[in-house]
């Protein structure tokens, strides 16, 4: 027979599991919201049986004794996870390369009435204007002027890219500092992880947030290893984490010899990896312009009064930095005279250069809006799959806890009637 | 598939946005009139634009300079008709001073008037357009005859003045002094056979008719020429102006947003925000909670 006291006993478990799964339930509710958080799940399992006589049969009777709370973990997919991150640092890369491509359409600003474009159709206008009327003194001061607005237009344009250069740059520091930081902590969390045992379910959740930011800043690899703790490495193998190991990622080497950096190439994948790519596109279109702008500047040359001498040309200065308008001209434009002949065709020329320029940007710049918008479904697809996973549902939620309330009360009614017994037992039988 | 309530928001938030993206990129075409904005929106039609554009700015550019052209040849023909009308009076006074019935005093009349008629065809020669010699070739800046004796030296400018009209192509808008009166050294030199009339005429020599009806026929030919030249300006400026039309059609096309569509689209991408809004509404606030107890 068993203990007098076993209902008791089996309440009281029926209630501490009540009471954890309520507390659950309320910690998922709260957490609803929280970035990263996974719902946990409280896993039970009937605690170990009592062998008790029976009649009927030659084996024991096993009688229950209650429920036993086994563990409290998160509800996670790990392959999700994975799939999550690696989808993650293609999105971060696709989309840096195609805010610059777009930057670079704001800056290349066609089609237009104000482009460089028209700028090249105005100075042949006025160059056709001087050819009707070729002593005519305000035709060459409008020659001038189209000539000095070309120059502005090329230069804004041209300093506008040495900007964007520049803004990469910046952010190329700011994105390894942030990357760095988050390395930082994950090796923390990964020394608190390891003290605090496998089910730290909290800091695991946190863990695995930092994770997910530094995968959009570099493609990454990460191994679970038996103490809890993250290897994280680059996708071209070089270690970043490892436990409480660091190795930051940099630019350049450092000088001090106690710390090991990762240093950064185009092979990082993630936002690092965009930023250096639209480093080397920015840099190709402005040399592209450079080109431009220099075999215009060749469609300026003008004819000598002594064929045997070459004219002077309407500019001066062979990169778009040192374009200036001649200084001969500039100080009198009376010294205009009128185009070497056949000079038609390389205007044409590069005009058809500049709109080859312009429709290669447009169709890089199309790829890469489409190349974004494929990638952010796949990750809104992986994402949602995964929250389907480990989100919190409130409706769901809402339903166990009143299961749980329902639980819990009727283990409340176990003790009370098992009070109810020992009533019997104890007063009822000794009041004689 | 599970759904959770953060699934359900960020759905909506982002149905929302995509919604609202379409909107204000319909709404952007509705409000420039056009449907090309950068180059990404259509890298060919870009291009495509800016070549037609380029192509309506050389136009312009080929029209002006068919006006001019036309100018120029207007006031040569004019000009010469005006010649040829002193011609032809010289040459009836040519017709009464070859009678033999005159007296002295009336042959010097004539003679007189004569050179009177010179000296206007001399003017004629240093007409202007907006204050430029049109028979002194490219040097019109200077007459072709600055004073009475000038032709017995040829001092004008013999060079043609082109103006391009169309891709590659230019036309001689001007007649020079050579062609209307003859060189210096040609005996049929225009100057030369009117003074010569003069003399004749004072003298009482024979007056050689065949001489001053050589000059008519020679102004006449040039002006024809010049017709002509006009001509082919005009047919080339019609050209021009039919090929703006089509240029602008065919940028009109590419770049400008078509209103029914525009307008249509705006209309219905307005009505399929507001029904993104009202279910994400009515689905993000519902829960379990709200029917329990």
């Amino acid at each position: 027979m068993v203990s007098t006291f076993h209902g008791l006993e089996v309440g009281k478990r029926g209630l501490m599991m009540g009471q954890a799964r309520i507390a659950t339930t309320g910690h998922n509710i709260a957490n609803a919201n929280t970035r990263g958080y996974s719902r946990q799940q409280v896993n039970a399992s009937t605690s170990p049986f009592l062998n008790i006589w029976t009649s009927g049969t030659v084996n024991p009777g096993q009688l229950g004794t209650g429920v036993s709370l086994d563990s409290i973990t998160r509800v996670r997919d790990k392959f999700l996870d994975g799939k999550f991150r690696e989808q993650y640092a293609k999105l971060g890369e696709a989309s840096v390369k195609q805010e610059t491509l777009d930057q670079l359409e704001t800056i290349i600003n066609e089609p237009s009435e104000t482009g460089l474009s028209s700028s090249m159709d105005q100075l042949w206008g006025a160059w056709q204007d001087l050819a009707n009327d070729p002593d005519s003194l305000s035709a060459k001061a409008v020659i001038k002027e189209r000539a000095q607005a070309f120059i502005d237009t090329a230069q804004a344009m041209d300093s506008a890219m040495t900007g964007a250069k520049a803004d990469l740059d910046n952010q190329l520091t700011a994105k390894i500092k942030e990357a760095n930081g988050y390395l930082e902590q994950i090796a923390q969390l990964n020394d608190s992880i390891k003290r605090n045992g496998t089910q730290a379910n909290d800091l695991l959740d946190k863990r695995d947030v930092l994770v997910e930011e530094l995968s959009k800043i570099v493609d990454i690899k990460v191994a679970d290893q038996t103490d809890g703790t993250y290897k994280i490495s680059l996708s071209s193998g070089e270690t970043l984490v490892d436990g409480s190991a660091v190795n930051e990622l940099a630019t350049v080497a450092d000088s001090d010899p106690t710390t090991t950096e990762v240093i950064v190439s185009d092979l990082v994948g993630g936002e690092l990896s965009g930023i250096l790519k639209s480093l080397e596109t920015v840099d190709e279109y402005q040399a592209n312009l450079n080109k431009i702008v220099n075999d215009f500047v060749q469609a300026n040359q003008m004819s000598s009064t002594d064929p045997n001498v070459p004219g002077e040309n309407l500019f001066s200065g062979n990169t778009i930095a040192s374009l200036k308008v001649n200084p001969l001209i500039e100080s009198d434009s009376s010294q205009i005279t009128s185009l070497i002949p056949g000079n038609e065709q390389k205007y044409k020329s590069v005009n058809n250069e500049y709109r080859a320029l312009v429709s290669e940007l447009g169709a890089e710049s199309q790829t890469a809006i489409r190349n974004v918008a494929n990638y952010e479904a796949t990750l809104l697809a992986t994402d949602s799959r995964r929250q389907s996973i480990t989100g919190v549902s409130l409706d769901e939620e809402m339903a166990n806890l009143v299961q749980y309330q329902h639980s819990y009360s009727a283990a409340a009614r176990m003790i009370s009637t098992t009070d109810q017994m020992l009533d019997t037992i104890i007063n009822r039988m000794a009041a004689r | 598939m599970r759904v959770t309530q953060q699934m359900l928001h960020q759905n909506s938030v982002r149905h929302m946005n995509q919604n609202l993206s379409r909107l204000e990129k319909t709404n952007n075409q509705v409000t420039t009139g056009k449907q090309l904005h950068r180059p990404s929106d259509d890298p060919n039609g870009v291009s495509k634009a800016m070549n037609l554009k380029s192509a309506l700015v050389a136009n312009d550019q080929f029209e002006r300079n068919t006006n001019e052209a036309n100018l120029w040849l207007d006031e040569s023909g004019q000009t010469i008709n005006e010649m040829v009308n002193a011609m032809q009076k010289v040459r009836e006074l040519g017709v009464q001073g070859d009678s033999g019935t005159l007296s002295d005093s009336d042959r010097n009349i004539i003679a007189i008037e004569v050179e009177e008629l010179t000296e206007q065809i001399r003017q004629f020669a240093n007409s202007k357009v907006n204050g430029k010699y049109i028979f002194n070739g490219l040097k019109t800046d200077e007459p072709p005859y600055p004073n009475k004796n000038s032709y017995q030296i040829d001092t004008f400018d013999t060079s043609a003045k082109m103006f391009t009209i169309a891709d590659g192509v230019a036309v001689k808008a001007n007649v020079t002094a050579d062609e209307l009166f003859g060189n210096a050294a040609d005996n049929t030199n225009l100057f030369n056979t009117l003074n010569l009339l003069a003399s004749d005429l004072r003298s009482g020599s024979d007056i050689q008719m065949d001489q001053i009806d050589k000059g008519i026929n020679r102004m006449l030919t040039v002006a024809s020429e010049a017709g002509a030249r006009k001509n082919r300006v005009e047919g080339i400026e019609n050209r021009i102006q039919d090929s703006n039309i089509e240029l602008k059609s065919m940028l009109s096309k590419l770049e400008d947003a078509n209103y029914a569509e525009a307008v249509t689209k705006l209309k219905s991408e307005e009505s399929v925000y507001q029904a993104s809004l009202a279910a994400s509404a009515k689905i993000i606030q519902q829960t379990l909670m709200d029917f329990l107890r």
